[in-house]
């Protein structure tokens, strides 16, 4: 019974029956309490949303699997040290990571939460050794600031490593292929029950933590299990297509929907490598990208035509489901969420990657390569094209000698595994170039990219990004549409968008954006964040601060909503707080400049000027390329006196961004303050010719003329900055200017 | 003695409503009227005044704030002779000095009443640490007073520091701050 049992948890697992699922392995292990069935019934819960019963039934277990599963469900439950504990026991020197890189990433993930920058660093980059596929890791270390660290990661060091699998996996594969029948992992094998718990446990477990990019879908299918034990029996991959009994390649595949089918005859004959191929969908725009239905014969077969690959079995990495789970539900595009939606199998377009799973040495330090899921989606790419002909070949051998079509398969998946590299590496570079604030390099990357890759909306709104902080606001705006028209539902990006909307002062469409995304879901922290700054661009502060909030409510990791929140107290003068949320803000992520900038402003107009110095310092040590940044450092400067220093800065603001008048203009003012008269007209002479209607500029040549003592012309640079239409206060500004123009400078009054 | 009765709304972009700043108190108060009625938002609702006239609205800042106008709910028809008729607005530093700034005189007055708080002879905003309201004399004679709502506003800060204007262009207003 513990057999069946099984085989229908995971069945009803792999159609997302959660409840059924649940229910039936309560029995199996009412009956049969093993720690494998625990893990799977601790999957159970996870995948229901129920961190918590997992974390509860799985505590003290001691299978690298169940702590695996167990720190994922402490991280739910932002238990971090428990979490930690799990995965790195037992502690001390023998302590073994759970699942390689998945359990080296997760270790990361906690030290970057817990501030423990290098520690992160250093599990980050030991994933990626693992597994040069892992981009979650990748981003991390860029966001965390590990330049030179990520840099490496992606090159050829990567290639060399995945060469070097390969003839481990050739090596591996001669020698088993006497084995017995191999440990089918196809759950509808009746053989080995354990083997498919294990399966499905490899599935869930990455997908709770993005449970809510629904990136079940993703770890739901990828066929891999892992033998942990047996000798010669080495992986069990479980998928392939084939339509003939004989190689029980069952293909299992990320399927919206279509349950596995059980393959026919399923043993495989302990064959090494194993080329899985499993298609990860993006739904963006046009290229519906297609999710390999694992199964019926048919649609295998249709697969095949598609390109998809065959599966050779072998051994499987454990994380590799989960891997690409995650990086399916880390993935920027969440398009992954209507992967459910687009549709199965066979006929729909478009190609996904491929599930590469890599047969790796025994015991634990397998690693494992291939991820399909880039974020951006991975279309038909050239590689299908060559690997349709191998895989060709390899129907053809088939019959012949297994080995031979392994063989073959290998090769396949290497060209596939560099084609991954190279897509990845390109990616890599950008985004890294981005997060250092060297958007002009990012930008120059992201464009080597292939037109179906870069026109999805993780690299167009990464671009734009890149954009807004040049402070190109028409453009980002035009290339953030651009990412909004193909794919509506991506709802990362829109936060950035409503500020580059605001900057540009466009309610309409600032509004109009926040309808959408929080008609889109509610749920998400970055529409609140829309809303927000669209109620703040109507100068409501205190509504915009309550939906910042909401934001944070949400979820209270989110940087920029600390950030927005301070911008807002500030509006309302309220520093205090101001100041409480952009330390906040900097707890969260220390290389958040905006946040390091806010400090500064509030300093400033403490007219605490020696902090608002420092703290624009560690701003522009952030992002160094940042106009803006310069000129306000240059202000605090010059507030400070040190206007040889000011001026130094401001001309490199100048030099930065060319188009900034602001630079210019403060230039203009501490000249003004040096007594340096003419310099300072013509300084602002040039702005005029950039800037002519900006009225304050005329306002400040007004006062020149008259410190320098030509009422007449003071007079009318008023007049014309009057005419200029500022705004009421600053009217009332010029007006006084005006009629103080005979009269010295300082003599003030005061009211009472 | 200036009338400025309706004053000017000015925009709502170029001023702020400062009254949470502020300690609120009354000269006195029928019970179940008091001064929480005036800042509630709620223009049904109103302070209704229990003593000797002049009744008095004193409206205290911690620190020395400027200020720009004076905004009053006031309504004859559902009022009458509650409806004051003679307003007299003082500011100073404390009780002890405060100086009358502006005496406004109503007719039969429905809605918003606005008093700007701008010394008249410059454009200048009123700094001030307390603002005293006072209710010299009601329509008809009334002894008591009706008001439903006051809102007090000072001038909006400059989002980009050290510079006093507020930039017109969308270049300028682009660059000049990070959000």
């Amino acid at each position: 019974m513990e057999a069946t049992l099984t085989e229908s948890v995971c069945a009803s697992l792999r159609v997302y029956l959660y409840r059924n699922a649940t229910f039936l392995c309560e029995r199996l292990y009412a009956d049969f309490p093993s720690e494998n069935n625990l893990h799977l019934l601790a999957t159970c819960y996870f995948r229901s949303n129920q961190a918590y019963r997992a974390y509860h039934i799985l505590k003290g277990s001691k299978s690298a699997q169940c702590r695996y599963l167990f720190a994922l469900a402490c991280f739910q439950m932002d238990s971090m040290v428990e979490a930690e504990a799990a995965l790195l026991y037992p502690s001390g020197a023998g302590s073994e990571v759970p699942n390689g890189a998945a359990g080296y990433y997760m270790l990361g993930v906690i030290c970057r939460l817990t501030d423990r920058r290098q520690a992160a660093i250093g599990h980050y980059t030991q994933a990626l050794i693992l597994d040069p596929f892992l981009w979650s890791a990748y981003e991390d270390l860029c966001l965390l600031g590990a330049e030179e660290e990520a840099a490496g990661l992606l090159g050829d060091v990567a290639v060399s490593r995945l060469q070097q699998q390969q003839q481990h996996l050739h090596w591996e594969l001669r020698t088993q292929t006497s084995a017995p029948a191999a440990l089918c992992i196809d759950h509808f094998d009746t053989g080995n029950g354990s083997h498919s718990q294990l399966r499905s446990s490899f599935s869930n477990a990455g997908s709770p933590k993005h449970s809510r990019f629904s990136s079940v879908i993703l770890g739901d299918d990828t066929s891999s299990c892992v033998n942990s034990g047996g000798p010669g029996s080495g992986a069990i991959s479980v998928s392939g297509f084939t339509d003939y009994g004989s190689n029980s390649l069952a293909f299992v595949t990320p399927t919206a929907g279509s349950s596995q089918v059980p393959t026919p005859g399923k043993n495989m004959q302990g064959i090494g490598s194993n080329l899985g191929g499993s298609l990860v969908a993006t739904t963006e725009g046009p290229t519906r990208a297609n999710i390999a239905a694992g199964g019926h014969s048919q649609q295998r077969r249709k697969f095949v035509d598609e390109g998809k690959f065959r599966k050779v079995s072998g051994r499987l990495f454990d994380a590799v489901p989960r891997r690409s789970s995650r990086l399916a539900g880390e993935s920027k595009s969440s398009a992954l969420g209507s992967i459910t939606s687009s549709g199965s199998g066979p006929g729909s377009s478009g190609a996904g990657g491929g599930l590469y799973t890599l047969a790796g040495s025994s015991g634990t330090t397998s690693r494992s390569s291939g991820n399909s899921l880039q974020s951006s989606g991975i279309r038909k790419g050239l590689s299908f094209g060559s690997m349709e002909s191998s895989l060709d070949d390899v129907e053809e051998d088939r019959p012949g000698g297994s080995v031979a079509g392994v063989y073959h398969g290998s090769k396949v998946f290497q060209d596939g595994a560099l084609e991954l590299l190279n897509l990845l590496r390109i990616l890599g570079e950008g985004f890294r170039h981005l997060c250092m604030y060297r958007c002009q390099e990012a930008m120059q990357a992201f464009s080597k990219l292939p037109q179906q890759q870069f026109a999805t909306s993780w690299v167009l709104c990464q671009v734009a990004r890149a954009c807004c902080e040049m402070v190109d606001y028409p453009e980002a705006e035009r290339i953030f549409s651009e990412a909004r028209r193909i794919s509506a539902h991506h709802l990362e990006g829109a936060d950035i968008f409503s500020t580059v909307l605001y900057h540009m002062k466009k309610d309409v469409e600032l509004s109009y954006l926040a309808q959408e995304t929080v008609a889109m879901d509610r749920l998400s922290p970055q529409a609140w964040c829309v809303m927000g700054n669209c109620f703040s661009l109507q100068k409501d502060h205190e509504t915009a601060l309550k939906f910042f909030q909401r934001a944070l409510q949400l979820d209270s990791r989110f940087t920029y909503a600390y950030t927005l929140c301070g911008h807002e107290y500030v509006a309302m003068e309220d520093f205090e707080e101001g100041l409480i949320c952009y330390r906040n803000a900097i707890r969260m992520d220390s290389r958040h400049y905006n946040a390091w900038y806010g400090l500064g402003t509030i300093y400033f107009r403490q007219e605490k000027y020696e902090l608002a110095e420092y703290h624009f310092r560690r701003a522009l040590q952030i992002n160094s390329r940042s106009s803006v940044l310069h000129c306000y450092l240059g202000m605090a400067l010059h507030a400070l006196k040190k206007n040889e220093e000011a001026l130094s800065l401001l001309e490199q603001a100048i030099i930065a961004d060319v188009k900034n008048p602001l630079p210019k203009y403060q230039k203009a003012n501490v000249l003004m303050s040096e007594e340096r008269y003419d310099d300072a007209l013509a300084e602002l002479e040039q702005l005029k010719e950039v800037a002519p209607r900006e009225s304050s500029v005329f306002f400040l040549m007004g006062k020149i003329y008259k410190r320098l003592d030509f009422p007449e012309k003071a007079m009318y640079h008023f007049c014309i900055a009057l005419d200029l239409k500022p705004s009421t206060a600053d009217v009332n500004l010029i007006k006084i200017a005006i009629e103080k123009l005979h009269v010295a400078d300082d003599l003030e009054e005061e009211n009472l | 003695m200036d009338d400025e009765g309706t004053g000017e709304k000015e925009d709502e972009g170029e001023k702020r409503e400062i009254g949470k700043l502020a300690v609120w108190s009354v000269s006195s108060f029928k019970p179940g009227n008091g001064v929480d009625l005036l800042r509630d938002s709620n223009i049904e609702t109103y302070w209704q005044s229990d003593g000797a006239q002049p009744h008095l609205v004193n409206i205290q800042f911690q620190k020395k704030v400027r200020l720009q106008q004076l905004a009053l709910y006031v309504d004859f028809k559902l009022d009458e002779s509650y409806t004051p008729n003679k307003i007299s607005v003082r500011a100073g530093n404390s009780f002890h000095d405060l100086r009358e700034i502006k005496v406004v005189e109503l007719a039969e007055p429905i809605g918003w009443v606005y008093i700007s708080l701008c010394p008249s002879d410059s454009k200048e905003f009123l700094r001030a640490f307390l603002v005293q309201i006072a209710v010299l004399s009601n329509h008809q004679n009334g002894r008591d007073t009706h008001i439903r709502q006051i809102k007090i506003y000072g001038p909006r800060q400059n989002t980009v520091i050290g510079h006093p204007f507020q930039f017109t262009t969308m270049e300028f207003s682009a660059r000049s701050t990070i959000r």
